[in-house]
């Protein structure tokens, strides 16, 4: 279905598109903007409660604690200009007091407030009415009791660009615009699929916004959630509602909403679970984190110019990459145990099960085992290598042999798997081209090197690209069974990459490591597809 | 998400007033359905009018659900956990309103994860248990929550604790752990080798010479195929078994201030302390291969202890549980020996430790300190000590278990603490690092064949490249 824009809509488009622009920055700056305020909010609530907890003084008179409190923070006010509404609750005597108010008499709060109050063990902003209001416990020195409350309502700071009703409406107004301009199946050459992104600029520059402060600590604040909900929700509204629009027959409108109402919890796992860690980690990359500071101070690319010179990183790059080789190696092994398993031989089903079992085994179970096979002396290799009168070998406690080691075991836990997959790509060759070639002459191996192989590509291609994948990924087998060792000989990327985060607490400086992995493996996929892929079966 | 809706349907102050009277306004629901309705008037109210304290305070509420639990996080096994469990049912009785909920992820690795993501989370455990390696890293962050303030509000007398082990956890005047307990590193003798090799039991001030050759009579060949399948003693490639032979040798892997290697690591008496443990396995060969270039490998020397064909093994008190039910099965006899010396002198062993600490921003923070400093109490050392984990904290109570003991292991252990020393883990802030680069320190010898003396040198400057960051 080709799109055909009439000068009506596409001057529409124009006129939206600019329209459209400015909205969303504003729209950013805005839910930004409050993840900013509260946090100024809790930080100056925190500062009142900090203070005030030296006035009040759990022995004395409540009321009397509670003055002072009032006026040291109104002096407090004034030097760092506080905000103009602000309240303290003495949890002592239930005495509560706010600026400007002075009560006739003490009150008690209900007792379920009380209980609300004392809870509390941080400061906790919100939004009311388009402002950050934050409240605070006040602890007493030691911070051993909750003497009371800290209200701040943060009139000080200036308003959000966009009340949240107008900040929603404008979403709206931004999801239902970019449906209308979206087509969802493009002709070629008037492709314009670039409204979808508005939303994901929104996102982006509310993160940004909201983490340019100089107290930033990452998406912490209730705002800056917000912003990341928002964003991601409006991704996932613009598309379905793109597809909704576009679907010109009730039947595609019926499929495309059916389609996004049963993706949608996919998506939103997709969205929580893997793109906001990935999207996190790449922010990271630019920054030094230790993991029990919030604070992630911006390091530019100092972490990628630290891993150029970082002798030890590339080492396991190059470890990684060598272990990767054993993929076409299984392959081989994999493609013979198919052809195998795809004759009509008695026991061929029960072979099929004990070769595919090692890949549904705990690969941690796997490594153990094969860690006393490896064993110098006692294990069952150099048993069995004894046996026939080779020497012992040292397996995983040579540098020379323990990645050759792991290699080997790899290929027999994967073998399997990869075998399953060929034997579902053989199993789809017709079978007339096998008759014709036999009654044309061909023996086995022209059958085999001319009709099998040619129609395997496919599938090993996705083989290859998958596995290549994953075991660019390997992990489990060296952490289990060599931990690196020995001297560094098995050190791949992803162990380093754990080492580097939870060992040493450099999570900035891993997350950089694990983007090198990523493109180094994004790369090494886009040659695959070039060069194999491309090439039609003969 | 209705909290907030509330909130929003304030209004801006100008119409406060208008709208105060509608108590739904003002009304929030908690989790458990609970609804709270503030009194409309008097001082409360304008109070409500013009800062919302309720509302607010409500969403706080419900916006973190509360901790229903001080959650006691550590990495103990399953004979420990049901200690563990024993004392948290004894504070029960003590403390009914606190309710305490214990975690337990065995594997240091794991559980080092899990304490390092719930803080980065902003929600840490109540309590947990803080390695002594670990302390560098933690204290110097300032994550942890100083409980010096609270040992007068507690009664709690620190002088009751070991003084090493009480060292260990104060830091710039804090105390950031109460003290659980600690180890020194000894050695463990299998009665049953020694006895069927015609050997003596190690007696005390022994030397490295007696060391070797008590380790050379009880390596055999007993199935004559020329190879040993019974070894005089089993040694991993991790460095906190090699630490103390380097101390017992004179040596040391940095300088006291620990700010450099070179000049310690190269130094003549480290090499001669390296070159005897290396040569154990190289010169002596009454060492097992198996395992030896792999971390963390003193299971399978336990496994071979245990089954009678390893006479001798390091390690800590951590290793008596799993020996003792061995023993109770009848399988080995074990005894314990200070590490000899080379000249016979007094050994100063590395102690390792532990101690529960609360972090600054745990949830409960009163009732997180009281349940720690319940957690090393004379109570709860006295029960976890039927374990046999470690050293108990309180000197009273470890007396007391060594006391009890007629074998004579406990004694050993009780006093070799004395003499003992904290290792550089407890040290240093980058230990795991330096601890990583030392790894070489074995492997490039034993592996490549690479003269010690150079080896030393390089990785003296790798760890001082490492200290200097």
């Amino acid at each position: 279905m080709s799109t055909d824009l009439t000068p009506v809509r596409a001057t529409f488009r124009v006129v939206a598109a600019g329209v459209l622009g400015p909205l969303v920055l504003a729209l950013g700056v805005s839910v930004g903007r409050f993840g900013q305020d509260a946090r100024d909010a809790r930080a100056r609530a925190l500062v009142l409660a900090l203070e005030s907890a030296l006035a009040i003084d759990a022995s004395a008179a409540a009321a009397a604690g509670l003055d002072s409190a009032m006026v040291l923070a109104r002096t407090l006010g004034r030097l760092v200009r506080l905000s103009e509404s602000f309240a303290f609750y003495d949890a002592a005597s239930g005495y509560a007091r706010a600026r400007g108010v002075l009560p006739r008499a003490p009150d008690t709060l209900p007792r379920a407030v009380v209980a609300a109050l004392l809870s509390l063990d941080r400061t906790f902003a919100a939004r009311v009415a388009g402002r950050a209001v934050a409240i605070a416990p006040v602890k007493d020195a030691d911070q051993w009791e909750t003497l009371g409350a800290v209200l701040l309502d943060d009139r000080a700071a200036e308003p959000p660009l966009f009340p949240a009703g107008a900040s929603a409406l404008a979403l709206l107004a931004l999801v239902l615009t970019g449906a209308a301009l979206v087509p969802i199946t493009r002709a070629p050459g008037r492709s314009r699929r670039w409204p979808v992104f508005l939303p994901s600029l929104a996102f982006a520059i509310a993160l940004i916004t909201s983490s340019a402060s100089p107290d930033a600590a990452g998406p912490e604040s209730h705002g800056e959630w917000t912003a990341i909900v928002m964003g991601g929700w409006a991704v996932i509204a613009g598309i379905a509602l793109t597809c909704v629009r576009r679907a010109d027959r009730p039947l595609e409108l019926r499929e495309a909403g059916s389609a996004w109402l049963f993706l949608a919890p996919s998506f939103a796992h997709l969205l929580i679970f893997s793109i906001g860690p990935i999207l996190f980690s790449l922010w990271l990359s630019f920054h030094e984190w230790n993991l029990l500071q919030p604070e992630r101070p911006f390091v530019g690319l100092d972490n990628y110019r630290e891993l150029a010179g970082d002798g030890a990183f590339w080492h396991a790059v190059r470890n990684t990459a060598l272990y990767v080789l054993f993929v076409p190696a299984g392959m081989a092994v994999a493609l013979g145990l198919a052809l195998l398993a795809d004759q009509r031989l008695p026991g061929v089903r029960l072979l099929r099960t004990v070769f595919f079992l090692p890949y549904v085994t705990s690969f941690v179970a796997i490594s153990l085992v094969w860690r006393w096979m490896f064993q110098p002396d006692i294990g069952l290799l150099n048993h069995l290598l004894g046996a026939l009168g080779v020497p012992p070998q040292p397996w995983l406690s040579s540098p020379v042999t323990a990645l050759p080691s792991l290699m080997l075991m790899s290929v027999w836990m994967y073998a399997g798997y990869m075998m399953l997959i060929f034997l579902a790509g053989l199993q789809s060759i017709p079978e007339s081209l096998y008759e014709s070639a036999r009654i044309d002459g061909a023996g086995p191996w022209h059958r085999f090197s001319r009709i099998t192989l040619p129609l395997l590509r496919p599938t090993m291609l996705f083989i290859l690209v998958t596995m290549v994948i994953f075991m660019f990924q390997v992990f489990t087998a060296v952490y289990v069974m060599t931990e690196g060792g020995p001297l560094h000989s098995t050190d791949v990327v992803v162990y380093h990459i754990y080492r580097a985060a939870w060992e040493y607490l450099r999570v900035g400086y891993a997350s950089a490591m694990a983007w090198i992995l990523f493109a180094i493996v994004f790369i090494i996929t886009l040659v695959q597809f070039r060069s194999l892929g491309s090439r039609p079966a003969q | 998400m209705a909290s907030l809706a509330t909130l929003s349907s304030i209004g801006p102050p100008e119409r406060w007033e208008l709208r105060h009277a509608n108590l739904s306004l003002f009304s929030a629901r908690f989790n458990a359905g609970v609804t709270i309705q503030p009194r409309i008037h008097g001082p409360f109210c304008r109070l409500l009018r013009h800062c919302r304290v309720v509302p607010i305070a409500l969403l706080a509420a419900c916006g973190r659900p509360a901790e229903d639990c001080v959650r006691v996080v550590s990495w103990a096994d399953y004979r420990e956990l049901a200690l563990e469990q024993e004392i948290a049912d004894s504070l029960a009785m003590r403390h009914p309103e606190i309710p305490v909920c214990l975690e337990s992820l065995s594997g240091s690795g794991i559980y080092r994860e899990k304490v390092l993501t719930s803080i980065a989370a902003g929600t840490p455990p109540s309590v947990f248990l803080l390695d002594g390696i670990d302390i560098p890293a933690f204290a110097g962050q300032h994550v942890l929550l100083d409980l010096r303030p609270y040992t007068a509000r507690l009664a709690i007398a620190l002088d009751q604790f070991h003084p090493r082990l009480l060292e260990l956890f104060q830091t710039d005047s804090q105390l950031i752990a109460f003290p659980k307990g600690f180890t020194p590193m000894a050695v463990y003798f299998n009665r049953n080798v020694f006895e069927a090799a015609g050997e003596p039991p190690p007696a005390p001030g022994w030397t490295w010479r007696d060391f070797r050759e008590t380790a050379r009579r009880l390596t055999r060949d007993t199935d004559r195929d020329g190879l040993p399948d019974h070894w005089g003693f089993g040694w991993p490639r991790e460095f906190f078994y090699l630490q103390s032979w380097l101390w017992a040798g004179g040596g040391d892997l940095l300088s006291p201030d620990g700010s450099r290697a070179t000049g310690f690591l190269d130094a003549p008496a480290t090499l001669g302390a390296l070159d005897f443990y290396m040569g154990l396995a190289t010169r002596d060969s009454v060492v097992p291969r198996i395992e030896m270039f792999r971390r963390e490998s003193s299971v399978p020397i336990v496994r071979l202890f245990a089954s009678n064909r390893l006479g001798m093994f390091v390690s800590g008190h951590w290793s008596m549980p799993q020996l003792l039910e061995h023993e109770r099965a009848g399988r080995i006899r074990f005894g314990a020996a200070p590490i000899p010396t080379r000249d016979g002198g007094e050994v100063t062993p590395v102690l390792y430790a532990s101690g529960w600490a609360v972090p600054r921003n745990a949830p409960h923070r009163r009732w997180a300190v009281q349940v720690a400093a319940f957690l090393s109490s004379e109570t709860a050392q006295r029960i976890r000590s039927r374990g046999g984990l470690e050293v108990a904290g309180l000197t009273s109570v470890a007396g007391e278990v060594a006391a009890r003991d007629t074998t004579g292991r406990e004694a050993v252990f009780l006093d070799m603490t004395s003499n003992g020393r904290h290792s550089w883990g407890a040290r240093v802030a980058k230990w795991r690092e330096v601890e990583d680069a030392l790894l070489d320190l074995l492997d490039r010898p034993l592996v490549r064949g690479e003269p010690l003396p150079r080896v030393a040198a390089d990785i003296a400057q790798i760890i001082d490249r490492i200290l200097r960051q």
